[in-house]
């Protein structure tokens, strides 16, 4: 006989079993289906394809550095919302909350290092990220769209690492903010040169955009906080929303066109049990479809150990920073007191170096000339072949080491060169500014490596090999420049071998 | 085949047990972030004086201290004037009684509750000398009502 | 590995700090002194904690008590630091919660390990490094009048205020508004940094009070194109005018903080005359005793106001009975101490108040009463309850007549004004002459057993 009161009482026993089994709605991970439900049956899960290629875990071929990316982002993330608790962002009480972060809030010091190491984790690997992504040619179709993305993500990350160096309110940020904000609105260098800045003047519309006022203070502190925990994260995670998706859409991630992608028709459908595949009837070139069963795995878990194993690593390596080095923080903001050596934030000393020639080409026309390129790229190297390759094979390799070499000259030549005998203005005092603007350092690398590139496309009648050519070209130039600007460059912007020699003053 | 796909079972459960306690541990220490143990408020401590600044049946407020104190012949006493029903502060009448604007709670000289929805009379708050000589009322440290800081 | 490194910062923050260890030394330091139960119970009763004076208007957080946990204890007087007790009277007058520690001594108040506290090594990024020893009279003088102080806790200021004085300073230098124009201005000389400071040529460490000795020795050797002539004097001259110099600070000061000197100071800057005595009275005075010639009950204060003008109260006082009736003011009742701590009127003022109520005397009496000199204070407490609590009650809230046990009232009134005032009372007032024949017929033994026994009220 039915008893509403047992079955009551059953119920309630089983509830703990039961509530379990609405949570994850899948059994033991036992088969290919089950560990397939487990990814796609999971909200957070199902950004990834249920089978992963096996050459897309290839440690040599990715290097994880989008996966360490993300997961700097995630520290960042966390310790930002965590930091938000107790700063305070005016220039009255900037400083010293997070000096009360610093000593008193419990872990709050490690939390603000683990933010600061992390973002410039991010940095870093974006940039590596970014390389690796050009180097194996997985920029092109259908890619390209998902590159430019990519470029804009790194132009953001960039914005919001400087937006946030200014939060502390202390020396460091204010005067690496200054700078950084006289080179945004350097554009007034060339109206300044041509006569037009009484009638139109962007760099200054840009300076008051961005501080809303003439110098940093209060206001600027206010955009900045705003821009850095709001505007930015929200474009941010918009478009690595975009990002991700495109990474499905497109295929997965790159890599060679081997016969194991031919797509065995039907394959699939002859076993209704494969739901997943209905996950991934998608339109165009979806590899969840063109798997053959011997070089993919279930992503389940192969994929999210691996993922797991680079947030730990990242984290780890965060964390040993982070007790090891504070976070810097040095004396409150003092405008009547400038910092000297004022350096703008280390991923931005090289075009501090490109400006200490010329304000606009160093922090305009350069990197805005840079960043064009770079979107460019995909849709004027338009070859096949190649893709997932590192270097797109010996050729390329070839073409990237001569390049590596031939700038490394160039770079280093032309510095010592300037740094020995200086430049036009020292030679000709009385030399108009319009053409410093157009012949300085800056431009005449641009100009070296541009030329080395069409010869080199010329040479091996290959657009890949001439993008190779100057994509190097640029790197090696940006990582020398912002190291001699990091390392060598001392008060005054003089050169100095080690920070030992700095003058006392 | 059984055999490594055990093998491969330990291992990932070792993985996700690893990342797991990881995340945890990190979790413990961001709650702990969350609640302060130093608070940037002014101290608990109010300076009173020298006893001798308290004679006998006279009584003293500290207004911004939230705050009564009372002496006579006997000693001193300090009385919270937070009411004890939802933290508002309490008025004294000139008759001695102690009236809450917020819900009507009504308390007697010595802060006995008699009216009102308070669960209990005015808090007694400790005073101490300091090793110096001056009395000081905690604010936060409660006493028994009656509780008097006796003069030597 | 991410784990251990978790465990380690966990065990950094929460064991391996320098304040706890020094709190923990406190403790047994505190035991090992503890002289009878009630010590012994409080060390115990010592927690390990960030102790805190946090001061909202100085925007201050001073966590140096953490570490300095003996400044209040006179009983650590002769232990080494950090638990010394702070020397000479300086925390009565500048309570530690009201003023914290940064405001005299600067450093970082915020920081919780020595080294950051301090700020002295250049590897600390704080502006404002501790002072110390008389280097701290520099910050007295930021708040303080310095003439004020030379014989109250600041002699070297006063002395550098002197040489800045005898060296012509303001020849070349302004300040506030006036002096030459050939040097630079020295208002907020205090505030400059030992980063605005030239060092190139300093020898010693980077503090901005080695550049300023070094600078008033020899100027040109500290800045070589500078016209500035040196400083006539000796080491301590310079070192009191470096004093002065960085007494020169920016102030913030709230009013309820701002030091009864100052006020003084900006008081005779817009007072070239001084105020008189009636001035004085009215300003101060009359609110409560109006014209002062009678005593009047004052309804909304409900107390009985004596009339201090009245010739008969004028007849036995003197300046100084009047003065010092002024300065410790009646405590328990609304009478103010005007006292300069309390009230704030200097004793040049009450003695200008004195006189001007002396002008409204008519005669001067004697005070002829001679008490006994074994009064009977049992007797005395009979009589009083008999006759004179319906009026002196006692308890200084209630009663009509003024109230006998104020310490400023025992502190002013000898043996033989009480008895006379009881003896020839007040005319014109509800006091009559109890040993007089036509009021009363107490025998002068029986007005000394009165006086005994009030001297015991309080």
């Amino acid at each position: 006989m039915y008893s509403a009161l047992r079955a009551f009482r059953e119920n309630l026993r089983q509830l703990p079993s039961n509530f379990w089994a609405t949570v994850r709605r899948r059994g033991p991970l036992k088969s290919d289906r089950s560990r397939s439900q487990a990814v796609f049956s999971n909200l957070f899960l199902h950004i990834h394809s249920v089978k992963t290629h096996k050459h897309s875990l290839k440690v040599s071929y990715t290097m994880g550095l989008g996966l360490f990316a993300a997961a700097f982002l995630g520290i960042v993330t966390v310790t930002g919302i965590l930091l938000m608790v107790y700063y305070k962002p005016t220039p009255d009480q900037a400083y010293a909350s997070i000096k009360e972060i610093h000593y008193i809030v419990p872990t709050g010091r490690m939390i603000r290092n683990l933010h600061r190491w992390s973002a410039h984790g991010m940095v870093v690997v974006v940039f590596l990220h970014m390389a690796r992504v050009f180097y194996t040619g997985s920029y092109r179709r259908p890619r390209e769209f998902n590159w430019f993305v990519g470029i804009l993500l790194l132009a953001l990350t960039l914005a919001l690492s400087f937006t946030g160096y200014l939060l502390p309110w202390d020396q460091l940020a204010y005067w690496a903010i200054t700078i950084g904000v006289n080179i945004a609105s350097s554009p007034r260098e060339l109206t300044d040169a041509l006569g037009l800045t009484q009638h139109f003047d962007p760099g200054g519309m840009i300076r008051r955009l961005l501080l809303g006022a003439n110098s940093v203070g209060a206001e600027a502190l206010i955009r900045f906080h705003l821009l850095h925990v709001m505007v930015l994260p929200i474009f941010l995670f918009t478009l690595l929303g975009v990002h991700f998706w495109r990474i499905r859409k497109d295929g997965g991630l790159s890599r060679p066109e081997t016969p194991d992608t031919a797509e065995p028709e039907g394959f699939f459908a002859k076993n209704p049990d494969k739901t997943y595949g209905l996950m991934a009837v998608v339109r165009g070139r979806s590899e969840a479809v063109g798997k053959g069963p011997e070089n993919t795995v279930s992503s389940w878990p192969t994929l999210f150990i691996t993922e797991m194993a680079i947030l730990m690593a990242a984290t780890a390596l965060v964390l040993a920073l982070s007790l090891a080095f504070d976070a810097p923080l040095k004396e409150i903001a003092n405008p009547a007191v400038p910092e000297n050596p004022a350096k703008a934030p280390w991923y931005f000393l090289g075009l501090q170096e490109l400006v200490s020639y010329s304000a606009f080409m160093g922090g305009i026309g350069i990197p805005i000339i840079v960043l064009i390129g770079l979107i460019l790229i995909p849709y004027l190297d338009r070859e096949k072949g190649g893709v997932g390759i590192w270097f797109g094979g010996k050729e390329g390799a070839r073409v990237a080491l001569t390049s590596f070499v031939f700038s490394m000259v160039v770079v280093i030549g032309l510095l010592a060169f300037v740094i020995n005998f200086g430049w036009l203005r020292q030679w000709f005092p009385a030399i108009p500014q319009i053409l410093i603007t157009f012949i300085n350092p800056g431009t005449v690398y641009s100009l070296v490596f541009a030329l080395w590139s069409l010869w080199v496309i010329r040479r091996h009648n290959s657009t890949r090999m001439g993008a190779i050519a100057l994509f190097t070209c640029f790197l090696v130039g940006y990582i020398i420049l912002t190291y001699v600007g990091t390392v060598h460059r001392g008060p005054n912007w003089d050169f100095y071998w080690s920070k030992a020699d700095w003058p006392t003053h | 085949m059984t055999d490594k796909l055990t093998r491969r079972d330990i291992g990932s459960k070792i993985a996700f047990g690893s990342f797991w306690t990881a995340i945890a541990t990190a979790s413990v220490g961001v709650a702990k972030l969350l609640m302060p143990t130093v608070t940037p408020e002014a101290s608990t401590r109010v300076k009173l004086g020298h006893p001798e600044q308290f004679p006998a049946g006279t009584s003293k407020v500290f207004p911004n201290r939230n705050l009564f104190v009372f002496s006579d012949d006997e000693g001193i006493w300090a009385i919270s004037a937070i009411c004890t029903h939802l933290g508002c502060v309490v008025s004294r009448l000139p008759d001695g009684q102690f009236d809450c604007p917020c819900h009507g709670s009504k308390f007697n000289a010595s802060g006995e509750t008699f009216s009102g929805p308070a669960p209990r009379g005015l808090d007694w708050l400790a005073i101490y000398r300091a090793p110096n000589g001056v009395l000081y009322a905690d604010t936060a440290s409660q006493v028994p009502s009656g509780t008097v800081w006796r003069r030597a | 590995m991410t784990l251990l490194f978790l465990l380690v910062a966990a065990a950094r923050e929460n064991y391996f700090t320098e304040w706890r260890s020094t709190q923990r030394e406190f403790r047994s330091l505190l035991l090992s002194k503890a002289e009878n139960e009630s010590d012994v119970k409080s060390a115990r009763s010592f927690n390990v904690e960030i102790r805190q004076a946090v001061i909202p208007d100085l925007a201050s957080i001073d966590r140096c008590v953490s570490c300095h946990l003996g400044v209040d204890d006179p009983r650590m007087a002769d232990v080494p630091q950090p638990f010394t007790t702070h020397p000479g009277a300086y925390l009565e007058d500048h309570d530690l919660d009201r003023f914290g520690c940064t405001v005299c001594h600067l450093g970082q108040g915020q920081a919780t390990t020595r080294l950051e506290a301090h700020a002295l090594s250049e590897e600390v990024y704080w502006d404002w490094p501790v002072l110390t020893g008389p280097w701290t009279q520099a910050t007295c003088g930021t708040c303080h009048d310095p003439t004020h102080l030379t014989d109250r806790g600041a002699p070297l200021l006063g002395l550098g205020l002197a040489a800045f004085q005898a060296n012509g300073c303001l020849g070349c230098h302004k300040l506030g508004g006036r002096g030459g124009t050939l040097g630079p201005a020295l208002d907020q000389v205090g505030d400059k940094t030992s980063h605005s400071l030239p060092f190139d040529h300093v020898e010693g460490d980077r503090q901005v009070w080695t550049w300023h000795q070094q600078h008033l020795l020899s100027p040109q050797t500290v800045v070589p194109d500078s016209t500035m002539p040196a400083v006539e004097g000796d080491a301590k001259t310079r070192h009191a005018l470096t004093i002065y110099l960085l007494s020169l600070r920016t102030t913030n000061l709230t009013e309820s903080l701002t030091p009864f000197d100052r006020y003084q100071r900006r008081y005779r800057i817009w007072h070239t005359e001084p105020l008189s005595g009636a001035e004085l009275y009215e300003q101060f005075c009359q609110a409560c005793h109006e014209d002062g010639t009678e005593t009047v009950f004052h309804d909304s204060l409900d107390v009985t106001i004596p009339g201090i003008m009245h010739p008969d109260f004028l007849a036995t006082a003197t300046v100084e009975f009047l003065v010092e009736n002024l300065r410790l003011g009646r405590a328990g009742t609304p009478m103010t101490a005007w006292a300069e701590d309390s009230g704030g009127l200097t004793d040049d003022e009450l003695e200008r108040i004195a006189e001007y109520l002396l002008e409204s005397r008519t005669e001067v009496r004697e005070v002829t009463f001679e008490p006994v000199a074994d009064p009977d204070v049992e007797n005395g407490r009979l009589l009083f309850e008999n006759e004179c609590i319906d009026c002196h009650e006692l308890n200084a809230d209630d009663g009509e007549a003024p109230w006998l046990g104020s310490p400023g009232f025992q502190a002013t009134y000898s043996d033989p004004l009480m008895g006379h005032t009881i003896k020839f009372g007040r005319r014109d007032s509800l006091m009559i002459g109890y040993g007089e024949e036509e009021d009363g017929d107490f025998t002068d033994r029986q007005v000394s057993d009165l006086v005994a026994y009030i001297r015991t009220l309080r």
